[in-house]
Order: C-alpha cells, then sequence, then structure tokens
C-alpha cells in the first residue's frame, strides 16, 4: 500500500488532536476514585501503552490497572471471555458478532454507573476511549472471516476503509429528556470521530405511551418487536454509501459493513433485535458487527 | 427540562413570568379561584399572552430577568407613560418586548454554546422583528378572562378569538362548557391548591433538584401530588412561596449594559462553583448545549436546564418570647456542666440570643450573613454538652436548629445523644442513604454534604469538627454550610483544632470566641513524650520494635490499658499488626483502615476491649472514645501527620475520669515542627486551665510521668 497524498492529508487531524493533547490541561485528580493522582506512577505503566494519552492521564494508576480488558476471547460470536451457553443453544444472529472492551465486573459496574445514571458526562471520552483498542483488534480480525482472497501485507491499516457506518442503539424520547443523553450514541460518535468512520442516526426507539396496559397480548408482542423502527431520514446515506462501497478498495463482494454500538452486552436480545430491524428494512446487503462497551 | 413565559397584565402594568405548568398560570391569573380553599391570587390579571414556544429552564429565567431589567429602564425613563398605552397597543408593545428578550437570550446562549449545535434557534421565531399584530400574537396563546366585561381592554373578544390558533381555540371553547364538568374541575383545583400549599410548607428552607422535589412531594403528599409534580411546584411558585430556577445560571446582578461586554459567569445554584467547574455537554432534555457541575455531581446532577425549586421559610425566629425570661444561669444549671463549659456555654449562649444585628429580611437575594462564633474546646471537653443549652434556646424561640459534622459517623454516632437530650423535640438525622431524607424537624442532624440540600433554613447552625476531612479546605461544602444559615443566623464553629486563619481571626478579635482549655473531667491534658525510632519501615524490615517502645507498649498493656497505634499507610496497617503480635505475646491485635470492610466490627469490639492494640491510620484520629487507652502514633515526623492531626490523635488518651492520666508518645527519627508545635498546643492548654482555676486542686499538672 502506497502512501498517497492523501493518506497524508488524512492523518493531519489525528496529528494535531494528538500535539493538542500535549497541551490540554490535565486533571488534578482521577475521575473515577477522585484521589490526587500520581502522574509518575501511571505514566511509568509500560503495559497501558496501547491506551491514549487521554485516559491514562485521566485515571489514577491504581483505577487504570482495575480495568478487566477481555482480550482471551472464547466465544467468538458473543465476545465473552469464557464459552457462551447461549450461543451454542441459538446460533443463528442476525449480526455477524460482538466484541466488548472489558468485562462487566462490579468496578465496571460502577463507571458505567457514574456516566450513565449519575450523568457525568465527563467520562464519556474516557469510555470511547476504552473501544479503541478492541475495534482495531476487530478491524484486524475482519480480512480472515470476510474476504480471506485480499492479502492485507499493511501493518496498519485505515479502519475506515474497513467499515461504512457506525450507529448506535437508541434510546426512547422520554429517556433522552430525562437522562439528557444516549450513552451509546456519545460512544459511538467519539468512536466514529477518531477513526473517520461516518455516524448515522439509523435506529430510533418507539416511543412507548403509557397506555401499555390498554392493550391486548398479542399487540404487546408486536410492540416490544417493534421496539425500534428505522429512521427513514438517514436511510437514505445507507443508499448512497451502498452505491459507492463498490467503489472502496477492499471490497469486492456487495455488502455494507455497519458497526452498532453500545453500552452494555448482556445476551445479546438488544443488538439482535437492532439488526433484525436492519436487515429487514434496508433491502441492501448488511454485515453488522456489534460493539460494545462491556460484556456481562 | 423546558419551560415557557408568558406577560400578565395586572392593573395596566405589564408582568412576565415563566411556567413549568402553563394550565395552572392561566387558571392562577384569569379564575384564581381554588374551591374552598377561596380566593388565592388577590390581583387577578385582566389579560395575558404566552409564548408557544417552549424555551431551555435557564433560557426562560433569563428572558423574565431580561423583561424585569427593560421595564425598570422604561419606568426610569417615561415615568407613568405607560399608562397611556391602553388595551391593544400596550399588548403589542409588551409583546414585542417579551419576543425581543427571548431573541437576546438566543443569542447570549449562541454565543456560549458556539456554533457546533445551533439547530434549536435557527427553527425559532422570525429572525427579524416583525411588527404587526398579525404576525406577532399567533406567536403565542391569548389569555382573556371569561367574564369579559370585567376586561378594561379595548380589543373585542372575537376578535382575539380569530386570532387564536387552533389549539388555543378548542381550549377556549373547552373551558366555555363550564357546566359540562364543572365539578370534577373544582375538586381537582381544591386538590391541586392543597397539595400546592403543602409543598410550599415542606419545601420551606429547602433547595432541592426536580427529582428530589419529586421524592419530597411523593413523601408528603401522596402519589397525585407527585404525579402532577409540575403543576403543584408551579402554583407554589406563583403563591410566592417557592422559587422555580435553572440549576446552573448566571448569577443576579451586575449592571445592565455591563452584558455585552463581559460575558456572565455561570454558576452551579445549588454548591456555588464557577465556570470552572462546569462541562459543557449537549443536552437531550432541553436541545442544546448546556452545562452542568461536575463538583456536586455526586448528589445528583445540577444543570442549567435542570429545575432547581427553592423554598421560601416563611417561619421567623421570636426574639423573645415569656419562655425565656429565665436567667442564663438557671438554664444552663439543669444540664450539669463543668465550670470550664459553664463559661463558655453562657458566653455563646449570650451571642445566639442577641439581636441580629439587621432585621431579618425576607427578600431572595440579599440577606444579613451569618454571625460566626468559635467554640475551641480541646479533645474530650465534653463539646456536644456544651451545645444542648444553646439548640434549648433556639428551640424554645420557634427556631431551627442545624447540628452538621463532615463525619458519617459521628452523625450516626450523635444521634442517640441528642434524642436523649430533647425527647420532646423531633430530630431528622440525614447523612447518605438516610432513611428521614424527606422529614423535617426541630433539630437537624446532618452530614455537611447534606446541607447543600437547604437554603436559609436554619436559625442555629453547629458545624461540629469543621477541620476534619472532607470539611476542610473544600469550597463547596463551605459554600454549602453558609447557604444553610437563615438570615442573621447564628453559627457556631465547633473545634479541638481550629484551622490556622480561625485562631489568628479568634487572636485578632475578628472572630468572637470561647476557650474551654480542660476536660469535662478536670484533669490536665496528658502531654505527649517524644520517643527516637527507627523509621515503621525499618521497624517492619527488622522485624522489631526499639528496646524503649516495647518496654512502652507492655508497661501499657500491663496496666490494663488499650493501646492505639497510629501508623502513616494503610499498607502498613497489617504488617505493624502482625509484628507486634509477635513482638508482644499478644493475640488481640488488630489492624483497620479506610478500605477495611469490617471497621465498624472492630472498633466495636476495640471498644469492648476483644482487641487490646489496634493499629490504624489517621481515619480513627477523632471520634472514638476508649476510657483507659494509650496512644502510640510511629513515624510521627510524616507528612500527613499535622499540628493538628497529632494533637487529635493525642486527644484519644485518657478520656474517662477513670484513667485521666493516659500516655501519649510520639515516636519518630527527627522531631519536626508539627511534633513540637502540637506539644506547645497541648501545654498552652493547660497552662491556660490551670491559670483560670478549672483543674482539680488535687492535681498537680502535667501528665502523670
Amino acid at each position: 500500500m502506497k502512501a498517497s497524498p492523501i493518506s497524508w492529508l488524512q492523518r493531519l487531524p489525528a496529528a494535531f488532536a494528538t500535539a493538542a493533547q500535549l497541551l490540554a490541561p490535565r486533571s488534578a485528580v482521577c475521575l473515577l476514585c477522585g484521589k490526587p493522582h500520581d502522574s509518575a506512577r501511571s505514566a511509568a505503566t509500560a503495559s497501558q501503552a496501547k491506551l491514549t494519552s487521554q485516559l491514562r492521564q485521566s485515571l489514577c494508576g491504581a483505577c487504570l490497572s482495575a480495568i478487566p480488558w477481555l482480550t482471551r476471547i472464547a466465544c467468538t460470536r458473543c465476545g465473552r471471555g469464557i464459552p457462551c451457553d447461549d450461543c451454542i443453544r441459538s446460533p443463528q444472529r442476525a449480526f455477524v458478532c460482538n466484541r466488548s472492551a472489558v468485562r462487566y465486573n462490579p468496578a465496571m459496574k460502577e463507571m458505567l454507573a457514574l456516566y450513565k445514571y449519575r450523568g457525568n458526562e465527563q467520562l464519556a471520552p474516557l469510555l470511547g476511549d476504552m473501544l479503541f483498542p478492541v475495534f482495531e483488534a476487530m478491524t484486524a480480525e475482519l480480512p480472515m472471516e470476510a474476504c480471506t482472497a485480499t492479502k492485507s501485507k499493511a501493518a496498519k491499516r485505515n479502519p475506515a476503509d474497513y467499515w461504512d457506518a457506525v450507529t448506535y442503539v437508541p434510546v426512547s424520547a422520554e429517556r433522552a429528556i430525562e437522562r439528557g443523553f444516549n450513552q451509546a450514541e456519545q460512544l459511538a460518535s467519539h468512536l466514529g470521530g477518531h477513526y473517520r468512520v461516518p455516524l448515522v442516526h439509523l435506529l430510533q426507539r418507539a416511543r412507548h405511551s403509557e397506555k401499555q396496559s390498554f392493550k391486548s397480548r398479542s399487540e404487546r408482542m408486536r410492540d416490544t418487536k417493534a421496539l425500534f423502527s428505522l429512521n427513514e431520514v438517514e436511510l437514505d446515506r445507507i443508499r448512497i454509501m451502498s452505491s459507492a462501497s463498490s467503489e472502496k478498495s477492499h471490497n469486492v463482494s456487495e455488502f455494507i459493513r455497519i458497526l452498532l454500538v453500545d453500552d452494555i452486552y448482556t445476551t445479546g436480545s438488544t443488538a439482535e433485535a437492532c439488526a433484525q430491524i436492519l436487515k429487514r428494512e434496508i433491502e441492501a446487503p448488511l454485515k453488522i458487527y456489534v460493539l460494545t462497551w462491556a460484556r456481562s | 427540562m423546558k419551560a415557557q413565559v408568558y406577560i400578565v397584565e395586572l392593573s395596566g402594568a405589564w408582568e412576565a413570568r415563566l411556567t413549568i405548568n402553563s394550565v395552572v398560570d392561566k387558571h392562577y391569573w384569569l379564575v384564581g379561584s381554588y374551591g374552598h380553599y377561596g380566593n388565592l391570587n388577590g390581583k387577578l390579571a385582566d389579560s395575558g399572552w404566552m409564548m408557544k414556544e417552549e424555551l431551555p429552564l435557564g433560557d426562560a429565567c433569563r428572558v423574565v430577568e431580561l423583561w424585569g431589567m427593560a421595564s425598570k429602564r422604561r419606568s426610569g425613563n417615561e415615568q407613568g407613560s405607560r399608562l397611556t398605552y391602553a388595551g391593544d397597543k400596550s399588548l403589542l408593545r409588551a409583546v414585542k418586548q417579551l419576543l425581543a428578550c427571548s431573541e437576546e437570550v438566543r443569542r447570549e446562549a449562541a454565543q456560549v454554546g458556539g456554533t457546533t449545535n445551533n439547530r434549536w434557534w435557527q427553527r425559532g421565531g422570525p429572525r427579524d422583528m416583525e411588527t404587526s399584530r398579525e404576525s406577532l400574537l399567533p406567536l403565542g396563546e391569548m389569555w382573556v378572562t371569561q367574564g369579559h366585561e370585567t376586561r378594561g381592554g379595548s380589543v373585542s373578544e372575537d376578535y382575539l378569538a380569530s386570532q387564536l390558533p387552533g389549539e388555543a381555540r378548542l381550549n377556549r371553547e373547552g373551558t366555555g362548557d363550564k357546566q359540562f364538568d364543572r365539578g370534577r374541575e373544582v375538586l381537582g383545583l381544591e386538590e391541586l391548591a392543597g397539595w400546592a400549599l403543602l409543598a410550599a410548607d415542606v419545601m420551606q428552607g429547602r433547595a432541592l433538584l426536580r427529582s428530589e422535589a419529586h421524592a419530597l412531594l411523593l413523601r408528603a403528599a401522596g402519589p397525585g401530588a407527585a404525579a402532577g409534580w409540575s403543576g403543584v411546584l408551579q402554583l407554589a411558585a406563583l403563591l410566592g412561596r417557592v422559587r422555580l430556577s435553572g440549576s446552573v445560571a448566571a448569577g443576579a446582578g451586575g449592571r445592565s449594559d455591563a452584558l455585552r461586554r463581559r460575558r456572565r459567569e455561570r454558576r452551579c445554584q445549588r454548591c456555588g462553583s464557577g465556570e470552572a467547574l462546569l462541562h459543557r455537554t449537549a443536552c437531550a432534555a432541553c436541545g442544546r448545549e448546556c452545562a452542568y457541575c461536575t463538583a456536586c455531581i455526586g448528589m445528583g446532577r445540577s444543570r442549567e436546564c435542570e429545575l432547581l425549586a427553592t423554598g421560601h421559610r416563611s417561619l421567623q425566629l421570636e426574639s423573645r418570647p415569656p419562655v425565656l425570661q429565665t436567667s442564663v444561669e438557671q438554664r444552663l444549671a439543669k444540664w450539669g456542666l463543668s465550670p470550664a463549659q459553664t463559661a463558655a456555654a453562657a458566653t455563646a449562649l449570650s451571642f445566639v440570643e442577641k439581636q441580629a444585628p439587621n432585621p431579618m429580611q425576607t427578600s431572595w437575594d440579599e440577606a444579613a450573613p451569618a454571625r460566626d462564633y468559635l467554640l475551641w474546646a480541646v479533645t474530650g471537653a465534653g463539646k456536644t454538652e456544651m451545645i444542648f443549652p444553646l439548640v434549648e434556646s433556639v428551640l424554645l424561640r420557634g427556631g431551627r436548629a442545624l447540628i452538621a459534622t463532615p463525619r458519617r459517623d459521628v452523625v450516626i454516632e450523635l444521634d442517640p445523644r441528642i434524642r436523649k437530650a430533647f425527647p420532646d423535640a423531633s430530630v431528622v438525622t440525614l447523612y447518605g442513604g438516610s432513611e428521614q431524607r424527606w422529614e423535617s424537624g426541630d433539630i437537624t442532624l446532618a452530614t455537611t454534604h447534606q446541607l447543600l440540600r437547604f437554603y436559609r433554613c436554619f436559625d442555629l447552625v453547629i458545624v461540629d469538627e469543621l477541620d476534619a476531612f472532607p470539611f476542610v479546605g473544600d469550597k463547596i461544602l463551605h459554600y454549602a454550610a453558609d447557604k444553610s444559615c437563615a438570615p442573621g443566623a447564628a453559627r457556631l464553629l465547633l473545634s479541638a483544632t481550629p484551622p490556622s486563619e480561625l485562631q489568628r481571626a479568634a487572636r485578632r478579635g475578628k472572630l468572637q470566641h470561647a476557650r474551654v482549655p480542660v476536660r469535662y473531667h478536670r484533669h490536665p491534658l496528658p502531654v505527649p513524650k517524644l520517643y527516637q525510632t527507627p523509621t515503621v519501615l525499618q521497624m517492619l524490615q527488622q522485624q522489631k520494635l526499639t528496646v524503649k517502645l516495647q518496654a512502652a507498649m507492655l508497661g501499657s498493656l500491663k496496666r490494663g490499658a488499650q493501646l492505639f497505634v497510629f501508623v502513616q499507610k494503610i499498607a502498613q496497617t497489617e504488617p505493624m499488626a502482625a509484628m507486634l503480635r509477635n513482638r508482644l505475646q499478644h493475640s488481640f491485635v488488630e489492624a483497620t483502615s479506610s478500605q477495611d470492610a469490617e471497621r465498624t466490627d472492630k472498633v466495636r469490639r476495640f471498644r469492648s476491649r476483644e482487641i487490646r492494640v489496634l493499629v490504624t491510620t489517621t481515619i480513627l484520629e477523632r471520634g472514638v472514645t476508649i476510657p483507659k487507652s494509650d496512644v502510640y502514633i510511629l513515624d510521627a515526623d510524616g507528612a500527613l501527620f499535622d499540628e493538628a492531626s497529632l494533637v487529635q490523635m493525642a486527644g484519644r488518651a485518657g478520656r474517662s475520669a477513670d484513667d485521666p492520666f493516659g500516655q501519649v508518645y510520639f515516636c519518630s527519627r527527627e522531631r519536626n515542627r508539627a511534633q513540637l508545635s502540637a506539644v506547645r498546643h497541648i501545654q498552652t492548654m493547660n497552662r491556660m486551665a490551670r491559670k483560670q482555676g478549672f483543674l482539680l486542686p488535687t492535681s498537680k499538672g502535667g501528665s502523670a510521668k
């Protein structure tokens, strides 16, 4: 792969961001435990070199090393660290696979609660940064399972070439008003912004009125099935992409690769529901990958 | 959340208001009667006009504020000319002004938020101000009285009706059909008014976020009121008993013409944090970028578009009811205080009962500051007993007292003592996770964090252990402690080791104070002995104590005392305990620290003498009272032990009358300033006690050597 002037230009923003990071104010205390952090110690941790500097600077050494990274995967489908009964029982999924950044242990539960329920949005870039390693690993896995024919020699591939769009699991309008933000959307936009993958707001959660009790069982069943619906406005962007995807260098086959982001993967039913809607409503061939922050 | 702004015409003058539930406002201004509660509004409006567009709450507040400034300016310029614009013209003019205000606010918001998220204001009303009524009035909803013969305006109602948008017309037709559901409506109104009055009562002196106010309503008035919380709070606000505002907002004040030049500083209205601690994010609740406070996020998220409901405290403290005719001496006598305690309590009491310098003010923003009084009492002086007469004085005058302390365990420990001392008063104990969170009482016991939820509530505020973590150096908690004082309230600061700036203020006569230099048992404080020892690290490496130290510890065990062993680091507690177990040949040695899950249990076992030696960190430097104990402070020259904490730790020894001569050892490689000044501090207190004759005559002074 030759380094064209365009790819150089594309790297410029990243270089600027890195340079700006050097000037960014360092917070004096750890964002998680609130203790003043020992910058000497946290900088010296060599094993965490793959993490972004922002992550290393805003957390103290103790909190950083307490993150249970999910590096060893036992279930290739749902990305769990241990063999997974669910996936053996129901192997048919609408999405290709799920990968998660961390194991959902009590510490991570607390971290997510701080962000999601307490509303400490300062943590959003941190959680977003935590997705980077797993996203890169996921991208590296791709050619092996998707198009083995293409040989990829380049050590560092540009993930933007492999992904057509990143989208997220939506929240209902009521929840958005109550919470003020959608954690999955923030994570997705952070990831998309960093790797220059376009963020599309493909899905929306159907508004659930309080009149649920007046509905019959079958109506309710249908309702829970139709929990998500497609955002028609954004659909056009996907159509444009599908026509453009054939021009993309990497892709011999005719499908669109979409990354669906969520904060936590428990049983996979949310991801499954979203993926099903996408597959059903979009006529173009899709490959949906799920990226979650935590795997419980 | 979002709110709407409207204007009402009150006897010829227009006034702007904001509402979070416009139906309530409409009824309040146009009808004003609430079933058997009668007419709650003494000043009905002739007409009104409400902007249809919903604004972010903070912006709505700002619109009302700008309107107020503008009309103040105008009334200054053209005195009395307002009334000449009667009827239609006056309405148009007011509408125009309101729209201009909201436009101004929009511009301000766009300046702050930058251009990243400007969808919200692009969608809004017309950019250029049109002046014809046909273009202006449909932007809002017209409010007119039912019986329009009472209206003084010149605009005919039919004409107005034709101007009204479809939805509003429907509403009007609905209300026109009054026979139809009048009964139900009145019932609903009565219910609403009852809830609003109740809410106004329970909200008194509180500053609550929306979710907290909701929880309070649920608790006080039941699920019905909680479900209609916005209407209930809105009516309470209309009645002037509750103030609704954004939780992060720019402070009022400042010259209005300076706004253009300098951006207004936003602050968290709950904890007082400035821009540096605010974090601006896109907000789905108000549709634009809005700031939230990162400083007090542990107590719920305070943000620009979040509702902060502040209850006005209507009850004022009576200055001298007949009950207080009994003399100070008589009132003090019943508490059984020692001479030193009595002397200090008497001066504090006269301070508390002194008339506040300024008369009570009822306005929201200006008030006399709290009057501070420092009670500097040595460890074990019996501070809690000394505050009883003060609390009693405030209760007798019908006021509310607050006892606040930074530490939760102290609050829990204080609770039974206060309840026992004041069996007839209602006591509310507040801490994170407290059951009594939404109750109010005569006496409130709280951690300092809980004070964030109060606003000018207490006539007497007692801050205990004010030099303890986390209160010391925490601006939020200081702000909260200031905010919780009612105007002109007395505030009593209690400490054995006041921070140096308070000591200085007291010495210079800027801060009124009383010192209690002696313990309640009237024996002198044990003076620490300084031992030279290796560091804890070295002792642990060599697995031995120095001969002198080991002898002293064995001596303490032999005389039946319990041993506090303080070390600097949490990591050293366990190894030190293991070594002591070994060296002292004693199995009842335990270690505890802030990270120990069994801490409460170990402290309990230490109290019951099951544990004889407890190795710990500064976490136990205060609050724990053991009758017969000796204190060993290892690495006393370490950075974590300053003068105050050395004095506090030394204060663990000799607290009971049965064993007043506990022993204190500062063990370190070097003697540093902290150790010497701690010793000097203790000796000064002893000397002062002897001079004032507080010590028991048998005592020759100094600690038993």
